[in-house]
């Protein structure tokens, strides 16, 4: 089986476009895994890595409308591709596969 | 929602780290967003805080990117102007040291003040000038001018100390005010072309 060629912080963050749907944006994004992990991601670490899953044609943008609570600026609103779709089911099977055969007591609950 | 407004210098510095506009107005309409809920629960010195640490915990990655999309050619160019930005502010910083520093002493006095006023904007040329030959990566390539100025700054207190014959105190002031400079250009930079 081949790795998806997508690391740890790309893998969460498409996993949060994926989970938020329509309403994925930085700021989304970036609220999601925080919460989730614990810990305040800076906004530029959210978007480099964003970049790098539209390079990879793993995410997908459009602009939106500028709102003026955010200072009359735009969104930019991303959607996982088909590309990423399957990236992230190969992920998801590869994780699986090596979970295989761990001890229950080291495996998650 | 809250009337206060995120921190300015903080909003400009971070405008001048994305050249691409589409990309700037997501990621600073974002930090303008939380920005305003971390005001209604946390208050409006807290959420200044946490907006300057997200600018500044951005700038390494937010550079890179640019310097990433830019390719080969973007470090080519990196490189070469920032090699034009330190000869520039060599040459100015010789000029204006020429002119005050041969009256001054150990003792701060005006005319080493002066000419430490003038090394400053002599900095902010320079930062400027980098900035619009940097091309994509106009704030890295002013940031990098100024972590080069201190990197030989630092050298030269090892090797070279005191035969300028500058005073201590201004070589460390000028080391100090080197990089806030170049960035300010590069920010000056940054709101002619916005």
């Amino acid at each position: 089986m081949r790795l998806p060629g997508i690391g740890e912080l790309e893998l969460a963050v498409l996993l949060s476009v994926a989970r938020n749907g329509d309403d994925a944006y930085g700021a989304v994004v970036r609220r999601d895994l925080s919460a989730r992990a614990n810990r305040d991601y800076a906004v530029g670490a959210i978007y480099t890595t964003l970049q790098r899953l539209e390079d990879k044609a793993l995410v997908s943008s459009e602009m939106s409308e500028p709102t003026a609570v955010r200072g009359g600026r735009a969104k930019r609103c991303y959607r996982v591709t088909a590309a990423g779709s399957k990236a992230l089911r190969r992920a998801r099977e590869l994780s699986s596969a090596m979970w295989k055969g761990v001890p229950a007591h080291m495996a998650p609950a | 929602m809250s009337a206060i407004h995120p921190p300015a210098l903080a909003t400009m510095f971070a405008e001048s780290l994305v050249y691409d506009r589409d990309l700037r107005d997501a990621a600073l309409g974002d930090l303008a967003e939380d920005f305003a809920v971390k005001c209604e629960s946390n208050g409006a010195s807290a959420a200044r805080a946490w907006y300057w640490s997200q600018v500044m915990r951005s700038v390494l990655p937010l550079s890179m990117m640019s310097l990433r999309r830019a390719g080969f050619t973007g470090w080519l160019r990196l490189i070469a102007t920032v090699a034009v930005g330190y000869i520039v502010l060599a040459v100015l910083v010789v000029i204006s040291g020429n002119l005050f520093m041969g009256v001054a002493t150990n003792a701060i006095s005006l005319y080493s003040l002066i000419s430490l006023a003038l090394g400053a904007g002599s900095a902010i040329i320079a930062g400027y000038l980098t900035a619009r030959l940097g091309g994509k990566t106009p704030m890295l390539a002013a940031l990098s001018l100024g972590v080069l100025c201190i990197s030989i700054s630092m050298l030269m207190f090892v090797y070279a100390d005191g035969t300028d014959g500058s005073p201590l105190w201004y070589r460390i002031a000028l080391a100090l005010i080197v990089l806030p400079s170049t960035v300010c250009g590069a920010m000056l930079r940054s709101r002619q072309v916005k």
